[in-house]
């Protein structure tokens, strides 16, 4: 299934100024509940009744598995006043969205705190691999729906090594289109784990595994520099890169480690590598 | 040992002989400032070999500080049997996806059961270029190239005559094969035919690479 837009075709009803808007994804859990306390996922309003009535808000393509609480100008619901029309079906695609009876107002934010698919357990290399097979390969060939050429062990085991760190994720696909690569390098970005392409011709992952027990000789990577495949291990930097950046990762308590702690000291106005390294879309909390 | 190279225990003897089946790995040297070094991987050598194939499983056996997980590219032993004895070839089949184009060659004559004849073109295979993600997380490709010999039919110079559009980006596999080997065992990889161009008369280059058309667009 390709991200559909939303379109007159599809939400005859809606507003003009959200056509052309991508059909935003929502995968994990989004819970403003002790940050904002005002809903984590924005819903977009699809549906208003002519003459009026009923109006819809859309927060996601596919099922959600709980549209938790909904906000109103910030404000909990306390789940009265709207209907829970989860799977939403439209133009042939499952939406997770909900009805109010009245119309809450135009220029009321409506946000909901929802948990979405691929929560249990927290699986961000599940979550990689459900948006390449289904958003950016999808339709791919204009024929039968085509599974992304994922190496679905290497996925597996990256997830293993994420899952033995703790590591989490939620992620948010908002209204506007990204480009695959990009998809991609947040997530790397965001879990310390590298994709690269097998000899096979399949998308794998590469865990940056740190973990006691590795040592360098025994497979383990000194940092980006020298993970590429086939080359020898050399402690001989670029006299250019030599002050640029200095990395320690590390888990909390190597044997309680909750997650993957990385202490960057790095000049960001120097070389290629600024702010947007710091950030992190795919990290629980990022959009709430 | 060469400055700065971390030291690593002295391989066994059976490594010691199987990296001599290891061609020396080419290393790019990038200028600085692009950052981005890139690693070649030698594959493959024209038919009849000059030099030794590489047996990538040796290769690993060789550089013990590559990652466990990249143990996927490893040929299987009796692959690797066979490429010691000398006894692979190469087999190519492109495909378009309304399969109209299918074109099979191989380094000899060969017949599939499955697939049928395969032609006797195939010249030689590249080496395959690849490296993990650089230092922005950036996915980095992969793709390796291929010599095709004409015959006197010029059958692959009508097809980019007449039918190119059935050519560019259509489906590509690869394998290297060998008749001591289950089919199951041999080699393959799976992507796209990137680029083609008559290089000498009579021979065309071919570049194969991933498939990694969907990544490019937004969505």
């Amino acid at each position: 299934m390709p991200r559909p837009f939303i379109t007159r075709g599809n939400w005859p009803l809606a507003q003009p100024d959200v056509f052309g808007l991508a059909a935003p994804i929502v995968l994990g859990t989004f819970d403003s509940v002790g940050t904002t306390g005002t809903g984590a996922v924005p819903g977009i309003r699809v549906y208003v009744a002519d003459p009026p009535g009923a109006v819809r808000y859309l927060f996601s393509l596919f099922t959600l598995d709980e549209i938790s609480r909904v906000y109103v100008d910030g404000v909990d619901t306390a789940g009265v006043g709207w209907t829970d029309l989860t799977p939403l079906i439209v133009g042939g695609c499952d939406y997770s969205a909900i009805e109010f009876a009245t119309d809450p107002g135009a220029d009321v934010a409506i946000t909901a705190d929802v948990v979405g698919p691929l929560t249990p357990g927290a699986l961000p290399c599940a979550q990689l691999a459900f948006l390449l097979d289904n958003v950016v390969y999808g339709t791919y060939r204009g024929t039968a729906l085509a599974a992304a050429p994922l190496d679905r062990s290497a996925f597996a085991d990256a997830e293993l090594y994420l899952a033995a760190l703790r590591a989490e994720a939620s992620f948010y696909l908002g209204t506007d289109p990204v480009v695959g690569f990009d998809l991609i390098r947040d997530w790397s970005l965001s879990t310390g784990v590298r994709a690269h392409w097998t000899e096979q011709g399949l998308l794998a992952l590469l865990p940056d595994d740190h973990r006691l027990g590795l040592t360098y000789v025994e497979g383990h990577r000194v940092g980006p520099e020298e993970s590429e495949v086939n080359q020898r291990l050399s402690l001989q930097y670029d006299g250019a890169n030599l002050l640029e950046r200095v990395v320690s990762r590390f888990l909390y308590q190597p044997a309680e480690g909750s997650y993957f702690f990385t202490l960057t000291v790095q000049e960001t106005s120097l070389g290629e590598v600024g702010q947007e390294q710091f950030d992190r879309p795919f990290s629980r909390g990022y959009a709430t | 040992m060469s400055p700065g190279v971390l030291s690593r225990p002295r391989p066994a003897d059976s490594a010691v002989m199987r990296a001599q089946w290891v061609r020396p790995v080419a290393r790019a040297n990038p200028a600085p400032g692009l950052r981005r070094a890139r690693a070649v991987r030698m594959l493959g050598e024209p038919w009849p070999p000059t030099l030794p194939y590489v047996a990538i499983s040796a290769l690993l056996e060789a550089t013990p500080y590559l990652d466990a997980s990249l143990s996927v590219v490893s040929v299987s032993s009796a692959l690797e049997a066979a490429i010691e004895a000398g006894n692979v070839y190469w087999l190519v089949t492109l495909e378009d996806s309304s399969a109209v184009l299918s074109e099979q060659y191989a380094e000899t004559p060969y017949a599939s059961a499955a697939r049928g004849f395969y032609q006797a073109r195939l010249a030689s295979v590249d080496a395959i270029e690849t490296a993990a993600g650089d230092r922005r997380y950036a996915l980095e490709g992969l793709s390796f190239g291929a010599q095709l010999l004409e015959g006197s039919d010029q059958a692959f110079s009508r097809i980019v005559a007449a039918r190119p559009h059935l050519l560019r980006n259509c489906a590509a596999t690869v394998w290297l094969a060998s008749p001591d080997v289950d089919p199951n065992g041999w080699w393959s990889f799976v992507g796209k035919l990137l680029t083609w161009e008559m290089g000498t008369p009579g021979a065309w280059r071919l570049r194969f690479g991933v498939d990694d058309l969907p990544l490019r667009r937004k969505t």
